[in-house]
């Protein structure tokens, strides 16, 4: 209970968790502006400049680490999917009341922190292999997730955390269940915390996810090597390979900054810009992508089962239906989606936070329906025509 | 059955630790009855409310609402806090969440309502808060009075038997204490039984039945507000009131 004799309309953190003295920040944030742009602007220079002036290394270069770019992406992205799983449980596990699932999931968490992500794809890859042999894309995917799924979980455990206790009062006293008010009161409001973090892991992963390379997975890195061992020019290669992963870095960290830049913009007088818009936009991509990714996943593991099963019919199918749920779930629940509640806006203006179904489908033919398989469809697209899983492995040296 | 007092509470005992927040309260709230609970910081007033509706799990003792005896099944203890509303010191409204959307989320997913019926049912209770104007804004957009009676609004969604008010008008700017007061004395008026924790003499005076003075955990003094405040028996509630009166 607070201290009686200082009386305040409002006390306690900040009601989504997110207050920032801008005036502090101004100055430094202004650095880190121009330094972005500093930045990206050179490396946009660079690569281009080099690709023109020296096609010979850089322009073969950038063809040859190309391959590479779409396995990095493929592997963080199917990593950060289950590590999300993952740290959702860890988290919800971390903050549990019953001691056993507690300790659990700290005794996990404490564990994975203290190993090198290295280690921890060596041990799975080479070590395990003593007893289960697993294929280069499993272990991969498998480490980064494991490892992941821990500095997630904790995330998620300060997001849950973060939110006043007087929350969880006032919903349990109007006789909401504990697993009722998690879900309509904590986590919707700790997602808003938890989102730019989670963002920054997923930065930080496409990052560690050259680590993958010493599994003869074919990422950039390791295409990249492929490339610098067979024509020796070391330099040229990693370069470009270096300021390929910082091209992509800075984006992914403009996007986050603009995340987590809405979410401060809970005042509704401010204007919501444009970039805000496309922010928002973005998340909801992910998630959805995410949702393809889960389903797609599944359906192939069917397809096995089922060989004569129209596949691709089953699974653009299932994803409408996925992604119509998703959609309306959060559209009629709270008038908007994750991503643009994340940013605190309302894409089409409208003051109405509970749409009939009729504006829901509007909203959701509008914007989304064609969206959901769009990673999907990229994944399957392959310029040499090969299948996805031959293409993840491969380790074939130049181009036809 | 009616006439049976609608909370009983039976030599309750709680203890944190070593403190004991609570020692031995006995009181009966009937119905429509409102019941005043004072006394300094510490004495385990607001404790003694949050036994009621099983925010804290009491040590020992026993609390019947309207006659059912609370154990700690999970299931009986949500359907009791459906019909025990509490209002807190803090608010506690959602800030997701529009003022509408704080109002409905209870008679939603506790009664299962269709959305239409509950949203009629805010906006019935915005009216007679008060604030039909606000019903979409966010409650940061609300001054701490205007909060407050959002938070009453909330509770009263869910019908209760009984409402609970753990200091309402101590996190107030002193403007906003009477708009906040003025729902609570209508809603005494309606016959709402109400066990309110609070040092506003004037709500006591005009509202209240009995008056309960608490200290160290015990019940020192209960009697009707105008005896307590001019006559007290005891040498602690004299004390008491010579620091809260001046």
């Amino acid at each position: 209970m607070k201290s009686e004799s200082h009386p305040h309309p409002r006390p306690g953190p900040h009601p989504h968790g997110w207050q920032q003295d801008d005036s502090a920040l101004i100055p430094r944030e202004r650095s880190l502006q121009i330094a972005w742009w500093i930045a990206i602007v050179a490396a946009v220079v660079f690569i281009i400049g080099a690709a023109i002036i020296k096609p010979v290394p850089y322009r073969e270069i950038i063809g040859f680490i190309g391959d590479g770019l779409v396995v990095t992406f493929q592997v963080t992205i199917v990593s950060m999917t289950f590590a999300l799983i993952l740290g959702l449980i860890a988290g919800l596990g971390r903050t549990a009341t019953n001691s056993f699932f507690n300790i659990l999931a700290s005794l996990y968490v404490e564990v994975i922190r203290g190993i090198p992500l290295l280690a921890q794809l060596f041990w799975i890859y080479y070590a395990m292999s003593k007893y289960i042999k697993l294929g280069p894309q499993v272990s991969a995917v498998l480490g980064l997730t494991i490892c992941y799924g821990a500095y997630i979980g904790e995330t998620f455990r300060g997001g849950i955390q973060s939110i006043p206790k007087g929350q969880m009062e006032a919903a349990r006293a109007l006789g909401l269940t504990r697993g009722q008010a998690m879900r309509y009161v904590i986590i919707p409001q700790a997602v808003r915390v938890i989102l730019p973090p989670v963002g920054n892991e997923f930065i930080a992963m496409l990052k560690d996810s050259s680590l993958v390379s010493v599994l003869a997975i074919s990422d950039m890195l390791r295409r990249g090597r492929e490339y610098a061992s067979r024509t020796f020019a070391y330099f040229e290669t990693y370069t470009l390979v270096a300021l390929v992963y910082l091209l992509v870095t800075l984006i992914f960290s403009r996007v986050v900054f603009y995340i987590e830049h809405g979410m401060s913009r809970q005042d509704k007088d401010k204007p919501v810009t444009l970039m805000h818009r496309l922010a928002g936009v973005v998340v909801d991509l992910v998630v959805l992508d995410f949702i393809g990714l889960i389903v797609y996943a599944l359906i192939q593991s069917l397809a096995l089962v089922v060989a004569e099963l129209p596949v691709y019919t089953v699974l653009l199918s299932a994803m409408l239906v996925l992604g119509l749920i998703y959609l309306l779930f959060f559209w009629t629940r709270m008038g908007r989606t994750p991503g643009m509640m994340a940013v605190g806006l309302r894409l089409f203006g409208e003051r109405d936070t509970h749409p009939t179904l009729g504006q829901a489908l509007k909203r959701l033919l509008f914007l989304i329906l064609p969206l959901p398989g769009l990673s999907l469809l990229w994944m399957q697209w392959s310029p040499t025509g090969e299948a996805l899983h031959d293409r993840f492995t491969h380790t074939r040296v130049g181009r036809d | 059955m009616s006439t049976t007092p609608i909370v009983q509470i039976r030599n309750l005992h709680k203890r944190f630790g070593r403190v004991h927040a609570l020692n031995d309260v006995s009181l009966d709230v009937e119905r429509g009855e409102v019941v005043v609970i004072i006394g300094p910081s510490g004495s385990g007033k607001s404790t003694l409310l949050r036994c009621v509706n099983r925010l804290e799990v009491p040590t020992s003792g026993t609390i019947s609402i309207d006659g059912v005896e609370i154990r700690g099944d999970e299931h009986q203890v949500n359907q009791m806090r459906a019909e025990v509303g509490m209002v807190f010191q803090q608010f506690n409204l959602f800030p997701h969440m529009t003022v509408t959307e704080n109002i409905i989320l209870g008679p939603m997913v506790v009664h299962k309502w269709e959305r239409d019926r509950a949203v009629a049912l805010a906006h019935q209770l915005l009216d007679k808060v008060g604030i039909p104007e606000k019903a979409d804004a966010y409650p940061e957009q609300l001054s701490g009075g205007q909060q407050q009676r959002v938070a009453i609004a909330r509770s009263l969604a869910m019908q209760p038997k009984i409402m609970l008010f753990d200091e309402p008008t101590s996190a107030l700017d002193p403007e906003m204490i009477k708009e906040v007061l003025d729902v609570m004395l209508d809603l005494a008026r309606d016959g709402m039984t109400m066990m309110v924790v609070s040092h506003e003499m004037g709500f006591a005076r005009n509202a209240a039945r009995r008056i309960v003075f608490m200290d160290q955990g015990q019940i020192i003094e209960m009697t009707t507000p105008e005896l307590l405040y001019t006559a007290p028996q005891h040498e602690r509630t004299k004390r008491f009131l010579s620091q809260i009166l001046h």
